[in-house]
């Protein structure tokens, strides 16, 4: 079964029957977008994948709950948000910065609450990881409230649509409009250092 | 003099050259505090009249294309900044870790299969005792009657046709006792042969409906098709 050309809806019909195939092909096609968007909203590599496993196996175990008038996609986004919010709140976790926690004023504060960056002998993947994460781009992402951030992550990275990005997150269009305006504005003033001369 | 007239009155008056008679009008005639006011009102309005544009910087034009130009290079190169981002990948084995842990809903027939692959020792195991003990209790049952092996078809040939008929005439002796035989042959005499059709494709009908219900009931829950080989995550998950 050439599962590579199936539509996500198809898939999702051949897992309703069953088809492991396309259960694996589902996971293979969204593993990264999925990872990718818990990662940068809890940044830590671990739970990250705890969540996005426990999203995939929440969505494909439910899939006879899926509803075909939306995007698969967004479903699974939904059920991916739904997940690292719920645990963020639970935990009562704080989104550490990878330079450190907002709070940290002092040096060995900031030292401690710091995610650290993989040293040269690790690998490859992970050091052009740590590099990524640590871009200018990545940092000024990383200090949005995480509604802001989410909703510009969905935007400009997976290329949701208004639209999706509202059924995602379970807020209103104008929310939406509003969190990826103020997310472009505060991106735009903290990258404004970088302006060229 | 009580009832001067209000700014917005005089506002008004201002506003009509000459002022409509009326009762405003009258005491106008009567007021000099409310003519001077009105005065007031009327020379604002003619040096406001006279205000015209005065002269943009010859500068402001460009200025502000420049900024508005600056602005859209900002915009664009945070857009190319967030074009730039990219997905970050999970550990290998990711796929693996989730697959273990899903169990997608499986039809009867693969569910049976399923059943017998994973439990076929258990079932022949089962089977083998079953026949075994049949074969044995039909093996003494016969032989106390003196039934050969050789003679078993013939014998239990005869048994299911006795228990036929035996069955048929049970069947009628209950209808008779009932006082089902008589109606119910005056009730086939008096059906036209497209009532008795048409009874058939109801009954047939009626038929397939349950079969159909009776197949919706046996369709296979979610969550039963695979058992959790490692589920070394969703532990770790539990456990945070």
């Amino acid at each position: 079964m050439p599962y590579l050309d199936q539509t996500d809806q198809s898939l999702v019909e051949l897992c309703l029957h069953g088809d492991e195939g396309a259960a694996r092909e589902i996971v293979h096609r969204f593993e990264r977008p999925v990872f990718s968007l818990i990662y940068r909203m809890v940044r830590d590599r671990e739970l990250a994948e705890d969540l996005s496993q426990e999203a995939f196996v929440r969505t494909l175990n439910n899939l006879r709950r899926y509803d075909p008038a939306y995007k698969f996609s967004s479903w699974l986004f939904k059920i991916a948000y739904n997940l690292t919010i719920d645990h963020l709140r639970k935990k009562d976790l704080e989104v550490v910065s990878i330079q450190g926690a907002p709070d940290a004023v002092t040096g060995d504060r900031q030292a401690a609450t710091a995610i650290t960056l993989p040293s040269s002998d690790e690998r490859p993947d992970e050091l052009l990881e740590a590099r990524a994460l640590g871009s200018e781009i990545e940092t000024a992402i990383d200090r949005l409230r995480p509604d802001y951030r989410t909703a510009i992550l969905l935007r400009h990275v997976e290329g949701h649509s208004y639209e999706e990005i509202a059924t995602i997150m379970d807020v209103p269009l104008g929310t939406v409009k509003t969190y990826i305006h103020r997310a472009r504005n505060e991106l735009k003033e903290a990258l404004a250092h970088l302006k060229e001369p | 003099m009580k009832d001067h007239l209000t700014p917005d009155e005089l506002e008004r008056l201002s506003a009509e050259d000459p002022p409509a008679a009326g009762a405003r009008r009258a005491h106008l005639d009567s007021c000099a505090r409310c003519r001077r006011a009105l005065a007031d009102w009327q020379a604002l309005d003619r040096e406001l009249a006279r205000l015209g544009h005065l002269e943009a910087p010859p500068s402001l034009a460009a200025a502000v294309m420049e900024r508005c130009r600056a602005e859209l290079v900002e915009w664009r190169a945070l857009d190319e900044r967030l074009a730039e981002i990219g997905h970050l990948a999970p550990a290998p084995g990711f796929v693996a870790g989730v697959m273990a842990r899903v169990r997608l809903p499986l039809p009867w027939p693969e569910r049976a299969r399923a059943l017998v692959r994973r439990r076929w020792r258990a079932m022949a195991a089962a089977t083998a005792s079953l026949t075994a003990v049949t074969g044995g209790a039909f093996y003494w049952l016969l032989g106390s009657r003196g039934v050969t092996p050789a003679g078993l078809v013939p014998f239990l040939l005869d048994g299911a046709r006795d228990l036929a008929v035996q069955g048929a005439l049970g069947a009628g002796r209950l209808a008779y006792r009932l006082g089902w035989v008589d109606p119910a042959g005056g009730l086939a005499e008096g059906l036209g042969l497209l009532d008795a059709v048409g009874g058939l494709v109801a009954a047939g009908t009626l038929g397939l409906l349950s079969i159909w219900t009776m197949l919706r009931l046996m369709r296979p829950a979610p969550g039963l098709a695979r058992a959790a080989r490692t589920g070394a995550w969703g532990e770790r998950l539990r456990a945070r």
